[in-house]
């Protein structure tokens, strides 16, 4: 009896005390990994890289990153498009696309009037400049590299009725004619098909030029999870940061226990303290203390204003990471209270305007887009006003 | 508006499994206790109750900005209340506290299977999740009727609200089951405890002294 004592004793001591192991710690650059410098440099550079601060992270989200290709940058459209005036209008679209289930160039067609061509796309007079935040976007290449067999991979999603030809997002890209960063952060599969492997991760497609790309390496839960963001120009010196984010949608039992089920307060955690991070030029962290109730998202620097929107996997609107995140995003478009993947309210637009107030969300715009264009999410479109 | 026929689904999952909960059976009195069993008691009270405390928490708490210390106090508040409960019982009937223990050793197993199959399915999942299951499943065989009358009791009770409030959700639903379940099972262990004292069992003196 005084064994097994011994023994409950220590299993109620290990899960009163790693429910206080959560911190989400951001740095810039991981230290002492080779891989995203090794994606970094294969993509020609230019890609500031965040990561979590915990050796547990940093182990994990390396071993992830060995498995899959580089990152893309296309930072000019194919075709020059008008820049945006004073008094124009931005469309900004989060949009989980199930690895390419999703049909991007009707979707780009119907809801923004623009015409998929890879030299001489056509904006539809009285359309607005857009930047499309994506998730769940995947790459089929050779150079993807193999990897272990010991390695457990995610399986392979296949969409039900992709569209025709299948593109990839490079593919995609280059057939509407538009700028193009993405970042894989897990493979699709362990297979190869014809010669090639896939990865998948988030993506930016954008009319606009994308400068100043960044990504983050979002705190291990049960995946790597990669945020990716740039820096649009728009008028007059008005800048725009966009983020296209993606959270777990659980982590283990055992990790979802002894955390008290933080796995996405502590990657939305990340993310904000990444992005104050790139505000600062790197010099603040420990803005949220996780789970604990105490933020500081209030004293955060806004030189420019941001825009992070994606499937953050929520259960419930009310979830704590939502929360936080509206906490530190105060202009964020209100939720309209419909869920957008079955009965599930997971996908969001965050926005927080920059101290010059020069882009501002213009109110009521934002809306769930009811057709799903054959993605099991539906997206949602929100409208940002430019001024001088 | 949800589809009525999902709602009626589910109502038809609960409130069988409220029935089945059913009452309690009285179970045969030992009416002996020992310092050694008093220990158990406490280590298996201690463990059943905090592991209910955490599962209830896992939802409710998430809900709040405050989600450790949430969670926190619920695992602490229910591990002691069946620390004490589990001393106790142990303390004064060691018969009661031997049909807990079994109860327990049979849902570590109950449970560890099903995250044995869970393992082998979802591929992040490895040994320490099979032993969570198993943790889970331990906190429930410790009071079978308890924690399953409140399992069924709590799905009922959200089911009924999950069909008349259009805003509460399916995970709204799956918190007031798991709350249910540990209320349950923590008013067993409360229950057992009183029983074990007022049975007239021979006990066992617990040195303890205090002194202001």
């Amino acid at each position: 009896m005084i064994g097994s004592a011994r023994v409950c004793a220590a299993g109620i001591t290990a899960l009163l005390s790693a429910a206080c192991a959560t911190s989400a710690g951001m740095r810039l650059g991981p230290e002492n990994r080779a891989c995203p410098d090794r994606a970094a440099a294969a993509s020609g550079g230019g890609i500031t890289w965040y990561s979590p601060a915990g050796p547990s992270d940093e182990t994990s989200n390396e071993r992830w990153c060995e498995t899959v290709g580089s990152p893309v940058l296309e930072r000019l459209t194919r075709a020059s498009f008008p820049s945006p005036g004073p008094a124009d209008s931005i469309a900004v679209v989060t949009w989980n696309i199930w690895i390419g289930g999703g049909d991007v160039p009707l979707f780009l067609e119907e809801v923004l009037g623009y015409e998929c061509h890879p030299t001489s796309p056509g904006l539809d007079a009285g359309s607005s400049h857009f930047v499309l935040l994506i998730q769940e976007a995947f790459r089929r290449s050779e150079a993807i590299p193999d990897v272990p067999e010991s390695f457990t991979f995610p399986p392979r999603i296949v969409p039900r009725s992709p569209p025709e030809g299948w593109p990839d997002i490079v593919e995609l890209a280059r057939d509407c004619g538009l700028a193009l960063f993405y970042v894989p952060s897990a493979r699709n599969g362990p297979e190869t098909v014809g010669g090639e492997r896939e990865d998948k991760g988030n993506a930016i497609l954008s009319t606009l030029p994308l400068e100043d790309v960044f990504a983050i390496e979002l705190p291990f839960e049960a995946g790597r999870k990669v945020a990716v963001g740039a820096t649009l120009s728009l008028t007059g010196g008005t800048r725009l940061r966009v983020a296209s984010v993606h959270l777990d949608v659980a982590s283990t039992l055992f990790r979802t226990l002894t955390t008290a089920n933080t796995t996405r307060l502590r990657q939305a955690a990340g993310l904000i303290e990444a992005l104050a991070l790139i505000e600062t030029g790197g010099v603040t962290s420990g803005i949220v203390s996780v789970g604990s109730g105490e933020t500081a998202c209030g004293d955060l620097p806004a030189p420019i204003a941001t825009v992070a929107a994606g499937d953050f996997n929520t259960w419930s609107a009310g979830e704590s990471a939502i929360d936080q995140l509206r906490l530190c995003f105060p202009d964020s478009p209100l939720w309209d209270g419909k869920p957008t993947y079955g009965s599930f309210p997971t996908d969001f637009i965050f926005f927080r305007r920059a101290a010059d107030g020069r882009v501002v969300y213009v109110g009521g715009s934002q809306r769930r887009i009811e057709k799903r264009y054959g993605s099991d999410h539906q997206a949602r479109i929100a409208w940002f006003d430019l001024s001088e | 508006m949800r589809p009525f026929a999902l709602r009626l689904a589910v109502c038809c999952i609960c409130v069988p499994a409220w029935v089945q909960g059913g009452p309690g059976q009285a179970r045969a009195q030992e009416t002996t206790g020992s310092a050694g069993a008093a220990i158990g008691g406490a280590a298996l009270g201690a463990a059943s109750g905090a592991m209910l405390g955490v599962t209830a928490s896992l939802i409710p708490c998430s809900k709040t900005l405050s989600q450790l210390p949430c969670a926190r106090a619920s695992t602490l508040s229910a591990g002691l209340i069946g620390l004490g409960s589990g001393t106790l019982v142990g303390a004064w009937d060691s018969g009661r506290l031997g049909s807990a223990a079994k109860g327990a050793a049979i849902g570590f197993g109950a449970g560890a299977a099903v995250g044995f199959v869970a393992k082998e399915v979802v591929r992040q999942y490895g040994w320490l999740d099979v032993l969570s299951f198993g943790a889970i499943g331990m906190a429930f065989g410790a009071q079978p009727e308890g924690a399953a009358l409140g399992l069924g009791a709590g799905a009922f009770v959200g089911s009924v609200l999950w069909l008349a409030i259009p805003s509460y959700e399916l995970p709204d639903l799956a918190a007031a089951g798991l709350i249910g379940m540990a209320a349950g099972g923590l008013a067993a262990w409360v229950i057992d405890a009183v029983e074990a004292d007022t049975s007239g069992g021979s006990g066992v003196t617990i040195p303890f002294s205090f002194r202001i």
